[in-house]
């Protein structure tokens, strides 16, 4: 069974590694964040932009959230490092898990500071 | 670490090593947590023993690399299963057929060789997916569609290779059929080109398809051959304007009558788009209507009619098709599309119109004219398939919706098996799947499954079974997969592509004398990879030493 969020979260995984470089990126490199919102682009938004029409993960978190949380991702102010991980890569319902060639430990720590640069 | 069967782990610890620098450490996974993302993401196994999971990855970034993992797989007789971008889900994702193999994961090898406007081609390594290559292409402002299929994210050779198909013009719709030229790095490590790529200097690599001497392509698509590292596709130069047209039909038993002459306007190039078929009194929409029905825009049926639904015989019963009457709703519905001048198409539709005029009771729609490019405006509303516009939008399908908002889907598998293209067929067809659906409790999405016209000559009924976090569920639609597959197989009805697990079962039923077909591709694996170090299992082609112990 693919590991639930709550184990993920408490376990020392790539993560961990990735973090050092995300708690920085919380102070908002803005070239880091240029770069995390190319991958954005590139490899979240074809299920994650604006609107819930033909984007799964944003009908999905709207639908899931009831309008308590935006159903865009790129206008969440409560991710973490530690969601963004989990999420990308294990997957979770239909999305699938993104290998380290997909997006790679370097796409990973720009994607992390492009998605928690208004995080609170 | 995790190792393939039958190698020790210090064998093993000694390969990985060789890998490491073959490509770089960086590029070497052996670690649970990166292991965790090989995983088929919509595996009917999902966590349980069964699972095929990778016992390593490797991704080498040139042709050079990939020489050296294989030199190197052969020596030590490691197995490896290869991927482009590992995005086939529904299929096999990025997991090996036979566990414990090393993944060759070439997604890095990503380059865009070339993209030639004037004769409409584009030459591309295995990790170049449909939105890279549409990137590309708009950056430098080509006038060029891809046919794309429905995962945007997927990649051209992946995709062409495992016979995958698209929503555009008919001669590229078919992904192998439109495809040009390879590059191959056989299991000896030795590279080939095939086509007109083996005469050096030519410029008609992509150009040319079969070169001199036996065509060898198909050798290397669906099989374990060799690992393709470079592939040619034909594009389509921007048509001036699309044309979608809708035919509408009052009757259950019109689909006789009508396929017939849905044949003959493809076979003479009436029409030159994908034609649609779909049923609004039995609620199956069109291709462009499933976002809409799955997001809760198109509102369900009328009680009357929904309760009518509920009694029905192979998708038939007069009240419901009196209660088409009444309303004016149709049984079927199909779209012709036309891509072209739009003074060439209007011709074309009249003359369509005018063949099927012979059905008694036939309505037509004008539905949907653009013309080129596209505005971003457009982009917003209309199915970017059918645009050469690669997508994912047809990923809602299983998510957390608004009529599905309470148990979304772990992914699905799609069963697909290719049928004559003939009314008769589609109404026998949905005989067979309806009754193993009752006989074995697991309902089927549709009460009709509509036939798929992707292809010029036959038809393709595909649908999905969702995968479950509940292994029992998963068991059983593993039996019922599994007893459609056999059931289809008595009928002459084989699959045109499936899953990893099931891959043995479907070649198993291609068996013509004595399964001579399958003999064939097994005599050819043990003169091509003789340590059976390509992709073990892949289309049910078994290297000689797992055969009799996999059979």
């Amino acid at each position: 069974m693919r590991k639930s969020v709550f184990t993920v979260l408490g376990h020392v995984t790539l993560g961990t590694l990735i973090l050092a470089g995300a708690n920085s990126a919380l102070a908002a490199d803005p070239a880091q964040v240029a770069r995390g919102k190319i991958i954005f682009k590139d490899w979240c938004a074809p299920c994650h932009g604006a609107g819930m029409k033909g984007h799964a993960g944003t009908m999905a978190l709207g639908v899931k959230y009831h309008g308590s949380l935006p159903a865009e991702l790129s206008k969440r102010t409560d991710l973490t490092p530690e969601m963004i991980d989990f999420f990308l890569r294990n997957g979770v319902s239909i999305m699938p898990p993104f290998r380290p060639t997909e997006v790679t430990v370097s796409d990973e720590k720009d994607l992390i500071a492009y998605l928690t640069r208004n995080s609170k | 670490m995790r190792t393939p069967p039958g190698v020790t782990a210090s064998d093993f610890a000694d390969v990985i090593k060789q890998f490491e620098s073959a490509v770089g450490p960086e590029w070497v996974f052996t670690s649970d947590d990166d292991l965790n993302t090989y995983r088929d993401a919509y595996s009917l196994y999902l966590g349980e023993a069964e699972e095929r999971v990778a016992s390593a990855a490797v991704a080498p970034d040139n042709v050079e690399q990939v020489q050296a993992i294989v030199r190197i797989a052969n020596q030590h007789r490691i197995p490896l299963y290869t991927i482009s971008t590992g995005k086939n889900l529904g299929y096999g994702g990025s997991a090996p057929v036979y566990s414990g193999s090393v993944v060759l994961d070439l997604k890095r090898m990503n380059r865009i060789i070339e993209v030639n406007e004037e004769n409409a081609y584009a030459l591309v390594e295995p990790g170049v997916s449909y939105f890279d290559l549409y990137r590309y292409i708009q950056e430098k402002g080509l006038k060029l569609w891809i046919d794309c299929p429905d995962p945007g994210w997927g990649s051209l050779m992946g995709n062409a290779l495992d016979r995958g198909t698209g929503y555009t013009v008919t001669h590229l719709r078919n992904h192998f059929e439109a495809h040009c030229g390879m590059e191959v790095v056989l299991a000896s490590g030795e590279l080939m080109r095939t086509g007109m790529g083996a005469l050096p200097n030519s410029e008609t690599w992509q150009q040319y398809k079969t070169g001199f001497g036996p065509y060898i392509d198909g050798m290397f698509s669906q099989s374990n051959f060799g690992i393709v590292t470079k592939m040619g596709f034909w594009l389509l130069p921007e048509p001036i304007a699309y044309f979608k047209g809708q035919i509408l039909l009052s009757d259950y038993k019109d689909l006789i009558p009508f396929v017939p002459i849905l044949n003959y306007l493809e076979n003479t190039g009436i029409y030159n788009g994908y034609p649609d078929i779909a049923s609004p009194l039995l609620g199956v929409p069109q291709a462009d209507g499933w976002i809409d029905m799955i997001d809760g825009t198109t509102k369900p049926p009328p009680p009357e009619q929904l309760e009518l639904l509920k009694n029905l015989e192979f998708g038939y019963s007069p009240e419901l098709q009196a209660y088409g009457h009444k309303n004016k709703i149709p049984y079927w519905k199909c779209s012709l599309t036309f891509y072209g001048p739009l003074k060439v198409i209007q011709a074309q539709w009249d003359f369509a119109k005018e063949r099927l005029s012979v059905i008694p009771g036939v309505r037509f729609e004008d539905a949907e004219t653009v013309t080129f490019p596209l505005t971003p405006a457009q982009k917003e509303g209309v199915r970017l398939t059918d645009f050469g516009v690669p997508s994912l939008a047809n990923f809602v399908m299983g998510a957390r919706s608004p009529i599905n908002p309470d148990h979304p889907s772990h992914g699905h598998v799609w069963f697909s098996p290719i049928i004559p293209r003939t009314g008769a067929a589609v109404y026998e067809a949905n005989k067979v799947f309806q009754t193993a659906a009752k006989e074995m409790g697991v309902p089927l999405p549709f009460g009709f499954i509509m036939p798929v016209a992707m292809t010029e000559r036959a038809f393709l009924c595909i649908f999905a079974f969702s995968i479950s976090e509940d292994p029992a569920v998963n068991k059983k639609t593993r039996e019922i997969f599994s007893a459609l597959i056999d059931r289809c197989a008595a009928k002459g009805w084989g699959e045109y592509r499936t899953g990893t697990i099931f891959q043995g079962q479907v070649m198993r039923g291609y068996s013509f004398n004595n399964n001579a077909l399958l003999h064939f591709h097994e005599t050819v694996k043990d003169a091509v990879d003789p340590n059976g170090i390509l992709s073990a299992g892949h289309y049910g082609i078994w290297p000689k030493y797992l055969r009799e112990k996999k059979a």
